[in-house]
């Protein structure tokens, strides 16, 4: 980013626009761009849902032109993974086709976009930036994942399979869709498909260690879905614990309801490990104003949490911006609500101290209980 | 000397409660003093005048009989038979109707059992008390947009859309969607049935500020009397409901600006001359989709259908019809395609998406959450009842198919309709 | 009645039925006033029934009922001829269709939605179509089109939503309904709109619908709190704080609901709100033990002379107290 760009909540949109433009001109300049993609940065504070995914589509759609740097590409994967917006699954889709050379590593989120999206799909244009209709033309995001199916080509061979299966059901996607996906059956051939691809090294999926040594937070005050009142370090204190965040006004189910409903799930693998008790878990909201306790109360009855002394739904009643701190948490706050919020879960030990996080995609359950396991084991 | 009635295999008042199905019964002797001998006994309605009204069977299959006259044994033995709503006459309160036997040589009271025959009624057609003790329960299972609604509501959006809708799975979801509501409110009020609202008819009292509101001219914004509960109503974490009908909900059925929903009669005839269940499922579209979009606001969309409550008296309309079809051209037996197939015009035939097939299990009861099915499932597994066991916890399609349990009683799922009778 | 009698009357309605159905060419064949009495009914229809019911769609000269009895041929008929999709959207399109039909082909898409396999795969198309029309001159379309699109939470939509709120020579639509269509989605954001809206109402069903959507901001608790204490305000502004009081601060609302219920100068309206709120949600148990609030409510329903008032204390007696 030039040194001169200073971006605020009140920056145009239309400058955010400008700036991408430039960098289409310019690829050299393409990680810029990557500075724009935390949830957190105050260019985005203030600004609606829609304002944010407008934003960070048109960003995130350039890098198809201008090649799609390493660090972007986690965004990118959360996208197709878990996100529900065509405009920013259509502008995933394209942001793939800018990695230097195609992979097989990236074919499962593809498929998984596909499943999100097929649906719900929509009337999508990059060609400028909050285009009025009616457009001479437009893209969809099915129409822009099979394109990069087609880009993958040979590296698609995993996908066959799935793609055969959308090929002989294809009544939820269109005729020029079809057509692609046609395309992409042709230049597959006959070939023997591959096995499903692991992300490999594809991004660092793993656990990623807290970067950064932190006090535990002062100051940080909660309370619980019984309206019970906590220190941060009063809880998390003594006995590892797995910390999800959330808020119950997120409505894209793949995110915030999936969270919970494997939070859920791992409690109860936790009973069955004999952990219960030894490992706390936890559900800190992002939106405390409005999540009072009978709001989360009801959000985590509702998908399966049961309650206790160990496992608690919270929110802040003072110190949300050091809680946000400690965990470099990655969210975006509109007005009066969260406008944007990456998946996010952490794993705590007896200090209450980060020993590890996972961040963007999907968390498995099973994997959580081998850390707790393995810090319950160390305490 | 005194009696004892089970229903249902239990003395809890919780069983006691009837549709037009007829429910196992047993009957002894639960007090024998003065007793030599066995006792005959009449079983009859209490009070033939008020209230719901029963009949009875020694054996089923077999005719309805309005009293029974018993031999119970002086051992305390009991005999059983059955007991239904007699058709056309359901009770309007908890505990209206009766069960009294009688000693039949001294006309001596031996027992009373009390009990509700609970039906789904017309809405139009409801008491006062029986309107405002459901939208009660239904006001507080929404509690302000913090109650076990908000489920309801997150099934049944754009995420949902493929596993309820556009299929052959269309009504059966739909059936079992409307019975855990159901199952919901009866645990909040057990005297609460869900009502219909009968769209090829004009239904003033359903669209009064005492009911389903009335919308504002302006901003369609329903209106509600002040001691309506409906006026608390909220989802999505806003307060309110918008709709407004194309049509005078006092004169007209629904009518939209691109049609007229089929009457009753049509569309028991969708299924064609050979009256099969494949083109009779087209009333997804007309009345289904014509009573939707015969109102502007949330219940014309599918991702903001069920924020509105009266999505739920539509529905109920739309399954009376199938059971009405059900009942006019026995259509109960899962076995036979004319009561459920699946068939496409356009693609290849005999298997369509999952949750749509006979033997599949339905989201999100069934609590999948792997591809295709969506991420997540709202509301957890099927709601229980106490006077059956069926569908189960993760009902499959062809569970709430012999919904009367006509052709397997274990397969009654505990509902009726006013106007669609049990007959064997 | 019993039983069979009952089905036999059915059986005859059935049948009454049946011979009133007919296919949509039989149905082109009829006199007007037959018309009416004819229901084209699903399963008579065939290939040349669909072709007649688009041409019938394209005719300017058809009349509007023969045109939405084609229309829902079509629809009936829609997963045999996806195709036909398009060409409802040409129509809906087209400003040179007169506006009751275009009215009426928005009507069965939206049915259609409802039903048909393979409509996802049509609905970015259907999506840009209703976005090309959000400036349509008929009123009545344009705000159908406007309300479909925002209970999508349509980035567009919502766009040309705040536009027309910023700068009313640029409203699509009035401003009550522009509020309630951006109330669709908790995430637009308009939350300072909405307060320069009850600061400056450009009508009173602009100021109810803004308080009603606060709903969503807990920093509005306080102003939702005054708006329903102060007397000289709008009742239905108040009524509507109330309700929107309650979605978002519930203790705070039953301390209110309990204020104005004991108050002797209060609006009838407005107490008999309150009444039905402590009704259906108070805690039963402090509402049994609060004998000021008790004697309150038997002496409402013996002297207040507003009819909601007495409905409501006489649910609320039934409920937590003396039985009248």
């Amino acid at each position: 980013m030039p040194p001169d760009v200073v971006l605020t909540p009140d920056t145009a949109e239309e400058h955010i626009a400008a700036l991408v433009d430039a960098v289409k001109e310019n690829p050299r300049r393409r990680d810029c761009l990557v500075a724009l993609l935390p949830e957190q940065i105050s260019l985005y504070a203030g600004r609606s849902a829609n304002a944010t995914v407008r934003m960070r589509g048109y960003i995130i759609a350039a890098f198809g032109q201008v090649g799609l740097p390493t660090a972007a590409l986690p965004y990118v994967l959360e996208e197709l993974e878990s996100g529900r917006d065509p405009y920013l699954v259509a502008a995933a889709a394209t942001a793939l086709r800018g990695l230097d050379a195609p992979t097989s590593q990236v074919v499962p989120f593809l498929l998984k976009a596909i499943e999100n999206i097929r649906y719900a799909d929509d009337a999508v244009s990059f060609d400028s930036y909050r285009p009025r209709w009616p457009l001479p033309d437009h893209t969809t995001a099915i129409e822009e994942l099979l394109k990069t199916f087609a880009w993958l080509g040979p590296d698609a061979q995993s996908a066959r399979p799935a793609l055969e299966a959308l090929h002989d059901h294809p009544e939820a996607i269109s005729a020029s869709a079809r057509a692609t996906l046609e395309a992409v059956l042709a230049e597959l051939g006959g070939a023997t498909p591959g096995c499903c691809a692991a992300p490999g090294d594809l991004m660092d999926q793993g656990a990623g260690a807290a970067h950064r040594d932190l006090a535990v937070p002062a100051g940080v005050e909660l309370e619980d879905q019984d309206g019970c009142r906590l220190s941060f370090g009063g809880f998390f204190s003594g006995r590892p614990s797995i910390v999800a965040f959330f808020y119950t006004r997120c409505d894209n189910p793949n995110k915030c309801s999936l969270t919970i409903t494997k939070l859920a799930a791992l409690q109860r693998g936790l009973r069955e490990l004999g952990l219960h008790g030894r490992v706390r878990t936890a559900a800190i909201t992002y939106d405390p104003a409005y999540d009072l306790p009978p709001r989360l109360r009801a959000y985590g009855e509702n998908r399966g949490v049961v309650f206790g002394e160990c496992d608690r739904f919270l929110r802040t009643t003072a110190g949300l911006g050091p809680l946000q701190a400690y965990f470099d948490l990655g969210v975006g706050f509109g007005q009066a609500s969260v406008n944007r919020h990456r998946i996010e879960l952490f794993v705590l030990d007896h200090q209450a101290t980060v020993a590890a996080r996972f961040t963007r995609l999907q968390w498995d359950p099973d994997e959580m209980l081998r850390h707790a396991a393995a810090l319950a084991g160390a305490g | 000397m005194r009696t004892e009635i089970t229903l249902n295999g239990s003395t809890s008042l919780a069983d006691r409660y009837l549709g037009w199905a007829p429910v196992p019964a047993q009957i002894r002797l639960a007090d024998t003093t003065g007793a030599t001998g066995p006792v005959a006994v009449r079983v009859r309605n209490q009070n033939l005048t008020r209230g719901g009204q029963v009949v009875f069977f020694t054996t089923i299959p077999g005719t309805e009989q309005a009293e029974l006259l018993l031999t119970l044994p002086e051992t305390g033995t009991p005999v059983a038979f059955h007991v239904a709503g007699q058709f056309q006459r359901p009770s309007t309160e908890d505990g209206d109707a009766a069960v009294e036997v009688i000693d039949a040589a001294t006309s001596q009271v031996l027992g009373s059992t009390p009990l509700m025959v609970r039906i789904r009624k017309n809405a139009v057609t409801l008491t006062t008390a029986e309107r405002d003790r459901f939208l009660a329960a239904f006001a507080t299972l929404n509690d302000r947009g913090m109650g076990r609604f908000s489920d309801f509501r997150n099934v049944h959006t754009n995420a949902g859309d493929p596993e309820a809708h556009a299929n052959a799975g269309f009504l059966p979801w739909h059936r079992a969607f409307l019975l855990d509501l159901e199952r919901e409110l009866q645990q909040i009020d057990p005297s609460v049935a869900l009502p219909y609202w009968r769209f090829d008819q004009p239904a003033s009292r359903l669209f009064s500020r005492a009911f389903m509101g009335v919308a504002d001219p302006t901003t369609a914004r329903v209106q509600f009397s002040a001691a309506n509960p409906l006026q608390f109503w909220a989802t999505d974490g806003a307060p309110g409901i918008v709709r407004r009908p194309f049509f005078n909900t006092r004169t007209q059925s629904a009518t939209g600006p691109g049609g007229t929903v089929l009457s009753e009669a049509t569309t028991l005839s969708l299924g064609g001359p050979a009256d099969r269940y494949w083109p009779f499922r087209t009333m997804e579209g007309n009345p289904h989709g014509t009573a939707h979009v015969s109102f502007s606001g949330f219940v014309s969309s599918i991702p903001t259908a069920a924020k509105d409550p009266l999505f739920f008296l539509l529905h109920a309309n739309v399954d009376r019809l199938w059971a009405k079809w059900q009942w006019v051209k026995g259509r109960f037996d899962v076995a036979s395609s004319s009561s459920f197939s699946v068939e496409n015009r356009f693609g290849d035939p005999g298997t369509t998406r999952v949750g749509h097939n006979l033997n599949d299990t339905m989201w999100p009861w069934n609590q999948v959450t792997t591809s295709p099915r969506p991420p997540t499932a709202p509301g957890g597994t099927m709601a229980p009842s106490p006077l059956t066991s069926a569908p189960g916890l993760s009902p499959t399609v062809s569970a709430m198919i012999d919904y009367q349990g006509l052709q397997a009683p274990a397969s009654r799922l505990g509902f009726d309709y006013d106007d669609v009778p049990f007959q064997f | 009645m019993d039983v069979p009698e009952y089905r036999r009357q059915v059986e005859a309605e059935l049948e009454q039925a049946a011979q009133q159905q007919t296919s949509f060419r039989e149905l082109l064949g009829s006199r007007p006033a037959a018309r009416r009495k004819l229901a084209p009914a699903a399963a008579l229809q065939d290939d040349d029934d669909l072709t007649a019911a688009v041409d019938v769609l394209s005719d300017r000269a058809a009349d509007l009922e023969l045109q939405i009895a084609a229309l829902q041929v079509i629809n009936n008929n829609i997963e045999a001829r996806p195709e036909l999709i398009d060409t409802l959207l040409e129509l809906l399109r087209d400003a040179t269709v007169p506006a009751d039909l275009r009215r009426a082909v928005l009507n069965v898409l939206q049915q259609i939605s409802f039903r048909m396999v393979q409509f996802p795969g049509k609905r970015p198309d259907y999506l840009a179509t209703l976005r090309s029309i959000v400036e349509d001159p008929d009123a009545q379309l344009r705000r159908r089109v406007i309300g479909i699109l925002a209970r999508e939470k349509d980035e567009y939509v919502q766009r040309r939503l705040i536009e027309g709120l910023e700068q009313r020579s640029r409203a699509l639509v009035p401003a009550a309904k522009a509020i309630q269509f951006l109330g669709y989605d908790v995430h637009a954001e308009y939350f300072p709109l909405l307060r320069r809206i009850i600061e400056q109402p450009p009508s009173s069903a602009a100021k109810r619908e803004a308080v009603r959507l606060l709903s969503a901001d807990p920093a509005a608790i306080d102003l939702l709190a005054a708006l329903l204490n102060d007397k000289h305000e709008d009742p239905e502004v108040r009524r509507t704080a109330a309700v929107a009081l309650q979605s978002l601060a519930p203790d705070r609302f039953e301390a209110q609901a309990r204020r104005i219920v004991l108050d002797d100068d209060e609006d009838d309206e407005l107490q008999a709100v309150s009444i039905s709120a402590l009704t259906q949600f108070a805690n039963p148990a402090a509402l049994r033990q609060d004998d000021q609030l008790n004697q309150r409510m038997e002496q409402l329903r013996a002297e207040s002379g507003s009819r909601q008032v007495q409905q409501a204390t006489a649910g609320y007696l039934s409920k937590h107290g003396t039985q009248p």
